[in-house]
């Protein structure tokens, strides 16, 4: 019986210790293609997402490089995948999430940043209201004194 | 004193203007488009500036109400803002 295997669509992040890969000499796009071609996966696009600081320190490191690479594998394989990221040293974090269309445009997190519309509607919906109640808004303290006299 | 039973009537009025804006009938997402699944894509957890506005200063998510979204996105939200947390994008506390 012949098994086939039906190749699907993946986007990782890997979060890479900053003494080892910096985003300057692109090393962590190096070590994150030999991990993944290691196991088969046919890259896509691999790329250095942000060098930033941490929310939180991990591993006693304060700043990280993510690197997002968009690649195609045998489903079978992501558990070997994440396997050896857990082992590797030189990856703190990664994540693998699978795609259910074509792959996203590749953007890095200046190329997202620019893109961004520059009124957020979030702000603009909130600031709307703030401008509606602050129209003689007084409160509980009733419409004015001079009524009661 | 009628005419303050007037001026009462006047900002009972007002405040039922006010109320219109406060309890939204649709969600923020799908509002302006039919398909929801394709609105929510916006919400990703690499989007963190996105992320950061639909939690609270101590890191916790604000209520459906507050950020005005249907269950499918406040599902989504709450996945994205997970994995946010795991790869060190988003803080798990203040």
């Amino acid at each position: 019986m012949v098994v086939t295997t039906t190749l699907k669509k993946y986007e990782a992040m890997f979060l890479l210790n900053n003494a080892k890969a910096t985003a300057e000499t692109a090393q962590g796009v190096t070590i994150v293609s030999d991990l993944l071609k290691k196991h088969g996966a046919e890259l896509a696009k691999v790329g250095v997402w942000d060098e930033r600081k941490l929310a939180y320190p991990i591993e006693n490191q304060k700043r990280g490089t993510y690197v997002l690479a968009h690649f195609t594998l045998d489903p079978a394989h992501v558990g070997n995948v994440t396997h050896e990221v857990n082992i590797n040293e030189d990856v703190m974090r990664a994540l693998v999430t699978a795609l259910e269309e074509e792959f996203p445009t590749f953007r890095t997190y200046a190329e997202m940043e620019a893109l961004r519309p520059k009124r957020d509607p979030l702000v603009e919906t909130r600031r709307r209201r703030d401008d509606e109640l602050d129209e003689d808004d007084m409160g509980d303290r009733g419409e004015g004194r001079d009524h009661d006299r | 004193m009628s005419m303050m039973t007037k001026k009462m009537k006047e900002k009972r009025k007002k405040r039922n203007k006010f109320k219109k804006f406060a309890e939204r009938t649709r969600c923020r997402w799908c509002e302006k488009k039919d398909n929801c699944s394709e609105a929510i894509k916006i919400i990703d957890y690499k989007n963190i500036d996105l992320l950061q506005k639909l939690v609270t200063s101590q890191g916790k998510m604000f209520s459906r109400k507050r950020s005005a979204s249907c269950a499918r996105a406040q599902q989504r939200i709450k996945a994205e803002i997970k994995k946010a947390r795991n790869m060190g994008l988003l803080s798990f506390t203040g």
